[in-house]
């Protein structure tokens, strides 16, 4: 904001200046000023984006502003020569390198419009990674603006020998230039030869279908949304089947996690459906982005909803849904949520699949912490864990305390911090045997400050207490930190469904004091939690249970399995599986198709069926045999 | 020519000033920048093409102005009557221009945004107005708009202060001209700001919601919206036809909209973009225009029971959303394109389709249609042909409609007939003593203008010629009163087959590329029950014969018409009681589903784990 501000003031002045040094007739003070514009610009287009508000650059931008100092290099001659042929030569200067720079723009221009794809990859195997980049012809205009302080030189050396070469060698020097950029854009264009665009468009679709991708991953949204593709790369990879990633918008491309998943940038719906390579079989799609209906409106392709995270959530079943052929939930809550939403979609539609993402979260006794990324209490930031302490943690129990922050739309209350945080932890502290893991939300504070305040204070507590208690600051690493900690002490968020995962104790924050019953009923993944009551009083006999006689095992497992699918199968595997299944469904849609000589003129009754069965589900057995 | 003409003069007006400073000339730049000033008007109403290239070339009007007036200045600056006074003074009115310029965009940029999040009706009483809101009036900056007129006016005020400072000696009078431009633009900023603020709800507003609010609060656009909301809630619609297009579909919601006023339920359109309003034939059917995604949920009243979607676009998403409702894609027309494929479809509660032959098309393509959600409910559209049985009396004094296609975009799709069989057909009909009735498309010699010229040798020669011969007329109903009047059709390959099939009238379709019978039949399934029509037309005679003795193809065409428009001779009573059927089947899912959801007990399986948890709980406690 300051940059756009400095950016600003600094042009007006400069203009402002530099038009008053011209008409004085001023030629070296205009000299400095109107290099010192010429930087600005050249440094204010490249690092400070959209530096001036939006009004100023459409009516008077670059290109105004250039032939605006042009020309004020023409009232300099006017004031500085007065009479005579100089004049002239001046202003017949500025009006063809005015001329030659919009033809430098326009050549420029044509050269980019046949060598830009538009589009991005990377992975690819045969073709060196590519990202567009936002191109703007007024690169090319700022970066023959130098030329234009030529002339001004040329009258600065005129002052001292009354004479007219310097002009004359200045505008020669100036065209002469010019000329050359010119000539040298047309000779680049013209070793492109007959290579077009789409000759190379068609080159990386050839290498994209080379790849036989069969599996795609669909994706597009703000730029702040990356890391909801992001969870799925590692499960990907480990497919035996190529996958291929597809994002819609170009800063998902740079900001994806980096792997050897072969991805393409395709701004385009025209580019979706060019790309589309027939040995896709099936479309994976995490969001419910309206975009998703480019591919989905691609024959042959097997779609199928696959969502992100937690899946707790209620606006998470749509009408929208029956556009896929599947919709995959984590287990038998997600098809329950389905079934109460009543949104048109089949139950044959709804697939469990369970959650792989969390393959990474342990069951076994904790491990290290995630290394780099711990403070120990007592020192600075940033420092290691000692390695001599983990022998002796284990003999601890450690907690975890990761509560959620205060949230864009629920009400804070959901957030233990602010209520119970400093509570909470210094009865932990208290106790015996107990190791203090501390991992508050990346965005905890961020919009409340009396929840900073607070998250500042039990910092403060847990630094105070020193070695081995500690806070985990780093963004990622929560899920090390599960496999770390005995026990999780959270608040209603996706931590919790994820924790039940690795069936290890949990407890959950009641901060509105709410009755338990009415809470558990309200949160599914608090059935097996035990709850803390603001007071925090019963934390201690909690704790105690948890290492001791721990009565909610079992409770444990079954709301896992609820939540998150059986659990005794490999998470990878059962993926993996899911889309065999997919891939099988399609294939036989496609073998339907090539099997079928011609379509019969058969009718097609409709039938009074209720609404759900689909064409290849087992229902189809009542409709006209298609042969 | 006159715009060529005046391009010449603007590029040689450049010339005389570049000149004018180099002759050191003052008469010579006065006069070459005042005539440049008034080319570049003149050119921009009779060259509108040529100044659009010089646009794109970065050479537009603001540039051309920037050239003109920084040269002036500087050939005034040489001047010693003048000196720097007179250049700054030029160059303070030429900066007030372009900021001003730029603040009056601003302006008309921040009134759009606004304007066309407005909500607007038609044919819905709100506080007794049946249509609105007011169309507002925008300061308006194309090339000839406000901007262009300020540009010119500027330019000239400042030749005129330095032609009469030239003439008097005095510098004072161009002080006088830049005195006015600063005052003209300071006048025209304020007046565009009051009309800013008209738009944007009051200056008061304004200053509550601050600059960032001009552009994204809603709140006073709320407000007006509050009261349309309620009148659409009074109006408690049943049905909702939901329509998004690009500006040039328009046509596919015209073709409902006489359909949509003979139906039971009462009816609201929801545009979502206003441009329709525009390109709609009249109607009385209640229209409102929500723009954004998140109106449609905001207008979502208990009443409405059914949407019905004529196009299949992606902004469809914002409707089908909704819940409580029945979606279904009714198309437009024919669709045999591939459009009507798209298993986007797929997220529909159903798919409406005319016949059999509709249906088929689905349960063609492996997509995971779900086949009992298509529906054939006939072309309602069609309701205007009257069917008829019985044969015509005699070749002599029967009515043929000679009805050809145009001659398409393209050469392989170029079906139409008119300049190879055209003339023969029609003195064979005359010959036979046939009435003739000549309908050539609309769009026909757009690509080819000898099927142009063949038409109206055709319309010359039937004017002519004795008999109660007659071109029809291009009313909106002229064809189906054609088709009701004739006894035989004879036609090219085009969608006029379908609908005439509903006559139940014979009906002969020429072949003027020769194809081969065999092919002519697989391509065209809707050639099956017609007679065909080869070069020459020789055949065309004995066709007519048979019509009137035997119709040997009559069952044919009854097979083919209930094939592809389903049975029936009223469509659009069976429509109407289809979308009165619809919204009874919405009703009914929606007491289905609520009951169905009911029987999830999401409450039950957390439950029963609870209970477990907690009696383990207390089991494990008396054990201890």
């Amino acid at each position: 904001m300051i940059r756009r501000m400095a950016g600003f003031g600094l042009l007006a002045f400069g203009y402002t200046s530099a038009a008053a040094f011209a008409v004085l007739g001023e030629s070296l003070l205009f000299t400095v000023v109107a290099a010192l514009i010429v930087l600005a610009e050249s440094y204010l287009m490249l690092r400070v984006p959209n530096f001036l508000p939006s009004f100023i650059d459409t009516r008077l931008g670059l290109h105004f502003r250039l032939i605006s100092l042009d020309l004020m290099v023409a009232l300099l001659g006017s004031a500085r020569f007065a009479t005579g042929p100089r004049v002239g030569l001046v202003v017949a200067a500025v009006a063809t390198l005015i001329a030659l720079r919009l033809t430098f723009v326009r050549v420029s221009e044509n050269l980019h419009r046949r060598t830009d794809l538009s589009i991005g990859w990377r992975s690819i195997p045969g073709l060196p990674d590519d990202s567009p980049r936002r191109w703007q012809p007024r690169e090319a205009a700022v970066r023959v603006a130098p030329l234009s302080l030529l002339l001004p030189v040329g009258m600065i050396v005129v002052e001292d020998a009354d004479a007219s070469w310097p002009v004359i060698a200045a505008a020669v020097l100036a065209i002469g230039a010019l000329l050359a950029a010119i000539a040298t854009v047309l000779r680049r264009e013209s070793a492109l030869g007959d290579i077009t665009t789409v000759d190379r468009r068609e080159e990386v679709r050839k290498a994209v279908a080379a790849l036989q991708p069969e599996v795609v991953i669909y994706f597009g949204g703000p730029e702040s949304s990356t890391h909801v593709i992001d969870v799925w790369l590692p499960i990907l990879q480990k497919l035996d089947r190529q996958v291929l990633i597809i994002v819609r918008d170009r800063w998902h491309l740079s900001k994806m996690r980096a792997g050897t998943l072969p991805a393409l940038l395709l701004p385009k719906n025209t580019d979706v459906e060019y790309f589309a390579v027939p040995s896709i079989r099936v479309a994976l799609y995490p969001t419910n982005i309206a975009v998703n209906n480019h591919l989905i409106r691609v024959p042959g392709i097997f779609d199928v909803f696959v969502g992100h995270g937690d899946s707790d959530k209620g606006g998470s079943a749509t009408p929208i849904s029956r556009i896929f052929d599947e919709v995959w939930v984590a287990g038998k809550a997600g098809a329950d949520r389905y079934a109460k939403a009543q949104v048109g979609v089949c139950p044959e539609q709804i697939r469990e699949v369970g959650r792989p993402q969390l393959a990474e979260i342990s069951r076994r006794k904790p491990a290290a912490l995630p290394a780099g990324t711990s403070v120990p209490a007592g020192t600075p930031a940033g420092t290691e864990v000692p390695a001599g302490t983990a022998a002796g943690i284990e003999a601890l129990t450690t907690v975890l305390y990761a509560p959620t922050w205060e949230g864009f739309y629920e009400s804070w209350s959901y957030s233990s911090v602010k209520t119970m945080g400093f509570e909470l932890v210094s009865r932990l502290l208290a106790m015996d045997r107990v190791r203090v893991v501390y991992k508050p939300h990346p965005a905890a504070g961020s919009r409340n400050a009396a929840v900073a305040r607070e998250d500042r204070r039990i910092r403060e507590l847990i630094r105070a207490a020193g070695a081995p208690h500690a806070v985990v600051t780093s963004l990622a690493g929560l899920y090390e930190s599960f496999n770390a900690a005995d026990i999780l002490v959270s608040d209603i968020s996706s931590v919790v469904t994820d924790f039940l995962y690795s069936r290890k104790p949990y407890i959950v924050c009641n901060p509105g004091g709410l009755e338990h019953s009415v809470f558990r009923q309200q949160f599914p993944s608090t059935a097996a939690a035990a709850l803390l009551d603001p007071s925090c009083t019963d934390l201690a006999g909690i704790v105690e249970d948890a290492r001791g006689p721990d009565v909610r095992a079992a409770a444990r497992i079954r709301t896992s399995e609820y939540l998150l699918g059986a659990s005794d199968i490999d998470p990878i595997e059962r993926f993996s599986a899911a889309i065999d299944a997919a891939v099988a469904l399609q294939n036989a849609r496609t073998a339907s198709l090539t099997a079928r000589p011609e379509p019969e003129p058969e009718p097609v009754a409709p039938s009074p069926r209720a609404h759900c069965s689909r064409a290849d589900s087992p229902a189809r057995a009542h409709l006209p045999d298609e042969g | 020519m006159l715009g060529r003409i005046a391009l010449a003069v603007l590029a040689a007006s450049f010339v005389g000033i570049l000149l004018g400073i180099a002759l050191e000339s003052v008469p010579l730049l006065l006069v070459s920048t005042a005539v440049g000033v008034l080319a570049d008007q003149v050119a921009g109403v009779l060259a509108r093409q040529q100044m659009r290239w010089l646009g794109r070339a970065r050479f537009g009007l603001t540039v051309r102005s920037l050239l003109r007036s920084g040269f002036f200045a500087a050939g005034v600056g040489q001047q010693a009557d003048f000196g720097p006074a007179a250049a700054a003074a030029i160059l303070t009115a030429l900066v007030a221009l372009h900021v001003g310029v730029a603040i009056i965009s601003h302006f008309d940029l921040l009134a759009r945004r606004r304007v066309v999040r407005r909500h607007a009706w038609r044919n819905i009483a709100v506080d007794g107005e049946h249509e609105g809101p007011p169309p507002f009036r925008f300061l308006s900056t194309s090339e000839l708009g406000l901007h262009a007129e300020m540009t010119a006016s500027v330019e000239l005020l400042l030749v005129l202060g330095v032609l009469i400072s030239a003439l008097t000696g005095s510098e004072g009078w161009l002080l006088v001209a830049v005195g006015v431009v600063l005052l003209g633009i300071g006048v025209i900023i304020v007046l565009g700001g009051m009309r800013l603020a008209s738009v944007l709800g009051g200056v008061r507003t304004m200053a509550a919601v601050g600059p960032r609010g001009w552009r994204n609060s809603t709140a006073e656009i709320d407000g007006q919206n509050a009261t349309l909301r309620a009148a659409v809630a009074k109006l408690q619609p049943e049905v909702v036809v939901y329509f998004s297009s690009p500006a040039n579909g328009t046509y596919a919601l015209n073709v409902w909209l006489s359909v949509l006023e003979s139906l039971r339920e009462r009816t609201l359109i929801v545009l979502r973009e206003g441009v329709h309003l525009r390109t709609m034939l009249p109607t009385t059917v209640p229209v409102i225009v929500l723009p954004e995604a998140t109106d449609l949920e905001a207008y979502q009243v208990p009443s409405m029971k059914v949407a019905l979607y004529p196009t299949n676009v992606i902004k469809n998403n914002h409707m089908v959303r909704l819940e409580h409702m029945l979606h279904c894609f009714i198309g437009h027309g024919d669709s045999d394109k591939a459009g009507s494929f798209s298993p986007v479809s797929r997220v529909y509660d159903e798919i409406w389709v005319a016949g059999p032959a509709g249906a088929e098309r689905y349960a063609a393509v492996p997509e995971g249609f779900q086949l009992e959600r298509i529906r054939s409910v006939g072309r309602p559209q069609l309701d205007g042909i009257v069917p008829v049985r019985e044969r015509p009396s005699s070749v002599a004094g029967m009515t043929v409609l000679y009805a050809p296609t145009w001659e398409g975009f393209f050469d392989e799709s170029d079906y139409c007939s008119l300049v190879g069989m055209g003339e023969q057909i029609v003195s064979a009909l005359i010959a036979a003593g046939a009435v003739v009735l000549f309908k050539p498309h609309p769009s026909t010699g757009e690509r080819d203008p000898a099927d142009l010229l063949a038409a109206e040798r055709i319309a010359h020669t039937l004017e002519r010629t004795p008999g109660g011969h007659r071109v029809v007329e291009n009313a909106p109903d002229g064809l189906y009163r054609a088709f009701n009047d004739a006894d035989v059709l004879i036609t090219d390959i085009s969608s006029l087959i379908t609908d005439f099939l509903f006559s139940r009238k014979p009906y002969i379709v020429t072949n003027p590329l020769g194809l081969a019978p065999a092919q002519f039949a697989a391509d065209f399934p809707s050639t099956s029950a017609a007679y065909v029509l080869r070069e020459p037309v020789d055949e065309l005679p004995r066709f007519l014969r048979d019509v009137v003795e035997q119709d040997s193809l009559g069952d044919r065409r009854d097979v083919l018409r209930a094939h592809l428009l389903g049975d029936g001779d009223a469509p659009l009573e069976r429509f109407v009681d289809e979308v009165s059927g619809f919204v009874r089947r919405s009703e009914d899912e929606r007491i289905r589903r609520r009951n169905a959801a009911a029987a999830v007990d999401i409450e039950g399986n957390i439950g029963s784990t609870i209970v477990d948890a907690e009696s383990s709980i207390v089991a494990e406690g008396r054990l201890r």
